[in-house]
């Protein structure tokens, strides 16, 4: 005796948002029953087990059915075969791509491509996200990748109009697509400490700052590509470590400004020169597409170790990168002011935003 | 060229990708009605293609307008092999034939392949312009309006009510046809739908013009079912209350309205009309050969049929059952063979033979009396067909079955006939001239048909009606008062035809009323009930052993009694253990299969403030010198007292205490009691001699000697209830509960269970059968507990037996939301809570005495109100062992009335000539929740709601758009990768859902109101990974504006009716 077929339709919708999350997790069935009996939902509600299976079943089958509409989230809302309230459309999109912070940082940077995910199991036994939503995320992220690759105008404005996606849900995939398509290396071991968000931060920086798009929305080209021109004119920034004058002057402006005002000055001072062709050099470099990748390792490398090792507490590290990217402009020779100040205003935050344990 | 059909086909969008090479689709349009085609260009490469096609024309006969639907094919253009069908949309144009309902049809409709389920949506315009003033063509019955709402629509008020209109068509099944075997499962599919469109248009059509006929200008309760009868065919059968209804505006009436439903003077002019539609009834069925001597052998007309009058039901059968066989059989035939060759108005008369209802509610001051539920059954072996006339070109078309069926009486009609008659005949035994609530369905298994009819036995006001439907004797002009009116009893009481007790009506005073009362319509509006109301229902399983042919239907046609009569005590037991003294809503639905046969009896428990209260339930036991065997008797009595004391209080019953003694014992000398038995249990002849009704005694009794017994009370118990938060009933609304608020969610919940234990006995089954509704209900509670509070409103459940060792069980319902603070309103009890509750507690205690001490209770001063239901506990009364009192022998008096107006049945009423003398404008109380004349501003949502009511709460109707009666079919070849069995249903009923939200929306509604699953087939074999399901639906599409937008501008007319409740069933 058993139960051969089990449906309930309803002409709105139902949706528990609590068997949604546990079948976004990529709990089974019968997983996520146990897990709402944990919960108590038999008691609340004087249920049985067989209820509660028949439920879960059914809510899960209804999320599959609607999952070809959630890769295309615009369609869920002019779709006929299912009527779902608008803030239950907005909840169901939302979940379905949100994504685990420990997971993202796992594939940040890497190629979408089948390569990586049929890595993903392993990226599933390290983070301990299950397997199947790991590959949720991963064709989540491949998906908006597809979509706005081709897409003029702004990167996170383009993300939100097509994935009706929240503001901070966008920026954050705005970050991923643009991680993936810059090949940003984010897995060495001395990155590690940085967390998603704070690679968001950055790649936000440099959207808003170092793109075609965020000097003139209007361009042919979009956010997902750095300004090739820009980057180009960094060349002209080594000037600073290559003349031995400008080096010097610098140094001296930078020290005087921050005499007395921090504890680790002599190490500032003894440092400077280091910190500066550091800084330099990066700007330099990213012209090269294989330089650009290391741009996070290199921040960390020539910049943070440093410093971290002499001790600067980041109200240091505030004080020296205002004085160092000022003291620039007053220098007689220096010409560059308007790379300098795209350069250094977002170096600045993101070098802020990593300088932690 | 009456009318002139134009359609235009503006865009396409989420098509299918049909070139896999492109991912991209070459799409255009066929547009077809009748035989006439016409073709959108090809939009090249695209999945959103923009034809903006020019308007299609149409120049059509109104009568094909209204049988035909517009279709509408999506292909994928190919340059080199056969376009591809992408799927096609039927598009139902009847609504735009009448003036008051749509205008055009717009709007996204999804394509359907039977195959694929939905593929994308086409964007199309129809409109309809008729050329000619419709009144002048009576061949076609446009304007003629359906409502499948079983009750005075809300915007319309009923100038008068005529009577019973039915029909029905019938063709061979496209599945059946030999070309069957070498076209596509598509195709062939296709063809079926196309054919049942077809044939409901003409169904409906024909129905239209009986109305019109009539006198009317619309049917209401129309009730269209199809019967799959196999190789024998298929047919499409339907029924409807013909009324004359007119928009309520804030223009007093009736002018122009009358003119226009004097319709005799109009059917002269065209006389065309009648010769050549009418007169060739193409309703007849199957040439079933041999029909009357089976008839004679006995099992055609099996007539186990019931009347549960009431307070309970008598079954015919044994020495009655013949004589009415051969009467029936006269009558029919006789009728039979006067149409046969009369002219086609002799076949008009016949409409107004029967004074049958189908509303379930009424205007008020239309009902008078309520007599009891009367229902009729009769199993029929289907024959198959053998005409070389079938299967030709033609199949398409509907087949003129009138030319085969002349010489052969034995008819689908007939059938019908047959029933309509014993119902009709049922009601007069209980002094009714009218039957309401009526209702007729079929259960088919192989070559056995079960057809079944069942109504409420009523005395009608003629205040509605004309002078043709009802017979002159029973006219009542009488005035009753409005809250317990229609509880008198409406048959002689010195002459009733079943033991009654009677009591003085506990409201007025002043007649008298039965014990307990079931009907199969909604309470009425302004009925007065104690406490709330709660969904209750009699499940069971009985065996049957695997037949053909005649024996089969003889053993069918042997169970039925037993089962009807072991659904009704299981009824009479849980409603008493509510503490609840009336039943409405009742419906039983018998299904039947190869290895057993499923009775469920759903209906909605009140306490009916007219109405004594009801007993107890006492137990016995035979062997009373056992002392572990009483204690184990009184440990159950204590759990049943248990219940009923909680159900009380769960269900808020606390009726007002009588203190007034005076009543004396109304109960009449039951005449031929001691038939109480004959039909229902063998032991007939012991039990025959026993006086049944010897004293009075609270309670009704349990024997639990017998282990069916233990099983009954087993049952009783284990019933859940329901959890808190909830209420469930299957009435348009629940007694006792009014402030609804708009959140409404209509859903349909489908269950197959497989028995893979072939030998189980018939309590095991039961078990199982009980369970699993239980559970299913469980599910649902679950399901909606965020709506809580709630009501599950009309919760209609449809069993079947799909195959040998499956049950399948659908409900379609609603759930509605309340407001919590008000629930306890029912106000005048309060302060007797107290009161009642001791009194409660006194019966208890009375009933616990009574157990112990048989002898003593006769003397038990239980003369009270309560103590009438009736004890029939005579040691030898095994019989089922459920013995209520209330069960009735009244073949004989039936029988006797049946002979005497033998003939006025048959020609019973003519009502072809209307004389509108009643047309005159009626203060209506159905008109209480129309506010204001504002127009309607709500189309901007694309929300559809649905829900099986007829209204929709915190919202005004202001429009109905016309009706919905869609029938899908869904295959698949590949049920696995479409989920199973659940998986493929769960997408077709959510498909289907779709649909009819899109059909409904592009009509310009915003809601379907009285929708309901009429059908769901549903077919699988796993083994070769293939499903099929055929689903019909229908309702009415509204427009509905909420109340609080119209609010403000109110200026109403009719605020003192609104004030009067809210939210009842109309």
């Amino acid at each position: 005796m058993s139960v051969e077929l089990d449906v309930f339709v309803g002409n709105t919708t139902i949706m528990d948002k609590e068997v949604y999350q546990l079948w976004l997790n990529g709990y089974t069935v019968n997983d996520a029953v146990k897990v709402r009996i944990e919960g108590g939902v038999m008691e609340e509600c004087e249920a049985s087990a067989d209820v509660l299976l028949s439920d879960t079943m059914d809510q899960y089958r209804t999320f599959q059915m609607c999952e070809r509409l959630l890769h295309h989230p615009a369609k869920l809302a002019n779709q006929l075969l299912f009527q779902i309230p608008p803030d239950r459309q907005a909840m169901l999109i939302e979940r379905y791509y949100a994504f685990d912070d420990l997971f993202v940082r796992e594939v940040l940077g890497k190629k979408l491509s089948k390569g990586t995910k049929k890595d993903l199991d392993d990226v599933s036994a390290k983070t301990g996200v299950s397997l199947k939503s790991c590959r949720r995320q991963f064709d989540n992220f491949k998906r908006v990748f597809k979509v706005v690759e081709e897409l003029k105008g702004p990167l996170v404005e383009n993300i939100r109009q097509h994935f009706l996606l929240p503001d901070q849900l966008a920026r954050d995939y705005a970050a991923i697509v643009f991680f993936a398509n810059n090949r940003f290396e984010t897995g060495k071991k001395k990155l590690l400490y940085l967390t998603f968000q704070d690679f968001a931060f950055c790649a936000g920086q440099l959207i808003n700052h170092w793109t075609l798009g965020a000097v003139d929305s209007m361009m042919e080209d979009m956010d997902v590509d750095l300004d090739k021109e820009f980057l180009q004119d960094l060349k002209d920034l080594k000037i600073l470590i290559t003349d031995k004058d400008l080096l010097d002057q610098h140094k001296s402006l930078v020290c005087t400004a921050l005499r007395g005002k921090t504890s680790v000055f002599n190490e500032m001072e003894a440092n400077f020169k280091n910190l500066s062709r550091g800084l330099v050099n990066i700007a330099a470099k990213l012209i090269n597409a294989k330089d650009v990748r290391d741009f996070f390792i290199d921040l960390v490398e020539k910049f943070i170790e440093p410093c971290r090792s002499d001790k600067w507490t980041s109200i240091d590290m505030n004080l020296f990168l205002t004085h160092y990217t000022n003291s620039a402009h007053i220098l007689d020779t220096f010409k560059h002011h308007a790379v300098w100040t795209r350069y250094m205003g977002v170096i600045k935050s993101c070098i802020l935003r990593m300088y932690h344990d | 060229m009456p009318g002139k059909l134009k359609a235009k086909i503006v865009a396409g969008r989420h098509l299918p990708v049909m070139d896999r090479a492109s991912d991209l689709t070459d799409a255009f349009v066929e547009v077809k009605f009748g035989n006439t085609t016409y073709k959108t260009d090809v939009y090249p490469k695209s999945l959103n293609p923009q034809w903006n096609s020019e308007w299609f024309k149409f120049e059509v006969d109104d009568e094909d307008l209204q049988d035909e639907p517009l279709q509408i094919t999506v292909l994928d253009h190919d340059t080199y092999s056969a376009n591809d069908a992408i799927g096609k949309v039927y598009i139902d144009i009847d609504p735009l034939l009448c003036s008051e309902a749509a205008t055009v049809i717009s709007g996204w409709l999804p394509i359907y392949d039977t195959i694929h389920g939905i593929r994308g949506e086409i964007n199309v315009l129809v409109k309809v312009d008729l050329f000619n003033d419709l009144n002048r063509f009576r061949q076609s019955s446009c304007g003629v309006k359906f409502f499948c709402t079983t009750s005075i629509p809300r915007c319309y008020r009923a100038i008068m009510v005529h009577g019973f209109v039915e029909e029905l068509v019938v063709n061979e099944d496209p599945e059946y046809q030999w070309i069957d075997r070498i076209r596509t499962p598509r195709a062939s599919n296709e063809a079926r739908q196309r054919l049942i469109f077809l044939m409901s248009g003409e169904l409906q059509r024909k129905i239209g013009l009986k109305v019109l006929e009539m006198g009317g200008n619309a049917v209401v309760g129309y009730l269209q079912c199809f019967d799959l009868e196999g190789e024998s065919g298929l047919v499409v059968r339907a029924i409807g209350t013909a009324c004359t209804l007119e928009k309520i505006s804030t223009l007093p009436s009736t002018a122009t309205h009358q003119s226009n439903s004097s319709p005799s003077k109009d059917m002269k002019d065209s006389p065309q009309a009648a010769p050549s539609t009418l007169g060739c009834r193409s309703t007849h069925s199957s040439p079933v050969h041999s029909a009357s001597s089976r008839l004679s052998q006995g099992f055609s007309v099996s007539v186990p049929t019931l009347l549960f009058a009431g307070m309970g039901s008598g079954g015919s059968a044994g020495k009655e059952a013949g004589p009415l066989k051969a009467l029936l059989r006269q009558q029919t035939q006789s009728a039979l063979e006067q149409r046969g060759v009369s002219s086609s108005s002799e076949a008009f008369v016949r409409t107004g033979e029967y004074p049958f209802f189908t509303l379930t509610s009424f205007p008020s001051g239309f009902l008078l009396h309520v007599g009891g539920v009367v229902s009729a059954r009769s199993v029929k072996l289907l024959d198959r067909i053998h005409n070389p006339a079938l299967g030709n070109t033609r199949s398409y078309k509907l087949l003129d079955w009138n030319s085969f069926t002349a010489d052969e009486p034995e008819t689908r009609d007939a059938w019908w006939e047959e029933i309509r008659q014993e119902i009709k005949s049922h009601a007069k035994a209980l002094g009714c001239h009218a039957v309401v609530g009526y209702s007729e369905s079929t259960s088919i298994c192989e070559e056995v048909c079960i057809l079944s009819a069942s109504g409420t036995a009523a005395i009608l006001s003629s205040r509605f009606m004309q002078d043709g439907p009802l017979d002159t004797e029973h006219r009542f002009e009488e005035v009753v008062p409005p809250g317990c009116g229609f509880c008198h009893i409406p048959y002689d009481e010195l002459n009733i035809p079943f033991p009654a007790q009677l009591t003085y009506c506990y409201s007025c005073r002043r007649s008298k009323v039965p014990d307990v009362l079931f009907t199969t319509i909604d309470l009425p509006a302004d009925a007065n009930i104690t406490g709330k109301g709660c969904l209750i229902q009699a499940r069971l399983c009985r065996t049957k052993k695997k037949a053909q042919g005649e024996g089969n239907a003889t053993a069918i046609s042997n169970l039925l009694p037993f089962l009807e009569y072991e659904l009704h005590t299981q009824l009479m037991n849980k409603l008493k253990l509510r503490g609840m003294n009336a039943l409405f809503g009742l419906r039983i639905q018998i299904s039947v299969g190869e290895t057993m046969l499923l009775g469920l009896a759903s209906a909605t428990g009140v306490y009916l403030t007219a109405l004594p209260g009801p007993g107890g339930i006492q137990i016995a036991g035979k062997t009373p010198s056992d002392i572990t065997y009483e204690q184990h008797i009184s440990n159950m009595q204590k759990k049943i007292n248990d219940t009923i004391a909680k159900n009380k209080d769960l269900y808020e019953i606390n009726p007002p205490e009588v203190v007034e003694e005076i009543i004396g014992s109304p109960i009449p000398e039951p005449r031929q009691r001691s038939r109480l038995f004959r039909s229902q249990s063998e032991s007939s002849d012991e039990v025959s001699e026993l006086d049944l009704s010897h004293g009075k005694k609270d309670a009704f009794v349990l024997e639990i000697d017998d282990t069916d017994a233990v099983e009954d009370i087993h049952a009783l118990l284990t019933d859940s209830p329901t959890p808190q938060g909830f209420y469930s009933c299957n009435t348009e609304i629940m007694p006792g509960i009014q402030n609804w608020t708009s959140a409404i969610q209509m859903f349909t919940s489908v269950r197959v269970f497989r028995l893979n234990n072939a030998n189980l006995t018939n309590q095991g089954l039961n078990k199982i059968f009980s369970d699993l509704c239980e559970n299913l209900l469980k599910s649902l509670y679950f399901k909606l507990r965020s709506m809580v509070p709630c009501c599950l409103c009309h919760l209609n459940f449809t069993v079947a037996i799909p195959e040998d060792e499956l049950i399948q069980v659908a409900v379609t319902a609603v759930a509605m939301s309340f407001d919590k603070e008000q629930i306890l309103e029912n106000g005048k009890q309060s302060g007797e809570k107290t009161l009642t509750k001791a009194i409660t507690e006194n019966d208890e205690q009375l009933q616990f005495n009574l157990e112990l001490n048989p002898e003593s209770s006769h003397a038990n001063p239980l003369s009270s109100p309560k103590g009438l239901s009736e004890v029939g506990s005579h040691p030898s009364a095994r019989a089922p062992s459920v013995d209520y009192s209330s069960f009735a022998d009244r073949c004989s008096s039936w029988i006797e009335q049946l002979r005497l107006k033998a003939h006025t049945i048959r020609r019973g009423s003519v009502k072809t000539t209307s004389s509108m003398e009643k047309a005159s404008p009626l203060p209506e109380g159905r008109s209480r929740s129309l506010r204001s004349n504002r127009s309607y501003s709500g189309t901007s949502v694309a929300v559809v709601k649905m829900t099986p009511l007829s209204f929709i709460p915190g919202a005004k109707i202001i429009k109905y758009l016309g009706i919905i009666n869609m029938f899908f079919i869904r295959e698949t070849t590949s049920l696995r990768e479409e989920g199973g069995v659940s998986g493929f249903l769960h997408s077709f009923i959510a498909e289907v859902f779709a649909m009819v939200r899109a059909h409904v929306a592009a009509l310009g509604g915003n809601a379907v109101v009285s929708y309901s699953m009429k059908e769901c087939v549903f077919m699988e074999n796993p083994n070769k990974n293939q499903a099929q399901c055929l689903i019909n639906v229908s309702g009415d599409a509204v427009i509905f504006v909420r109340e609080s937008e119209l609010e403000a501008a109110s200026v109403q007319p009719q605020s003192t009716t609104h004030t009067s409740n809210g939210g009842e069933g109309t």
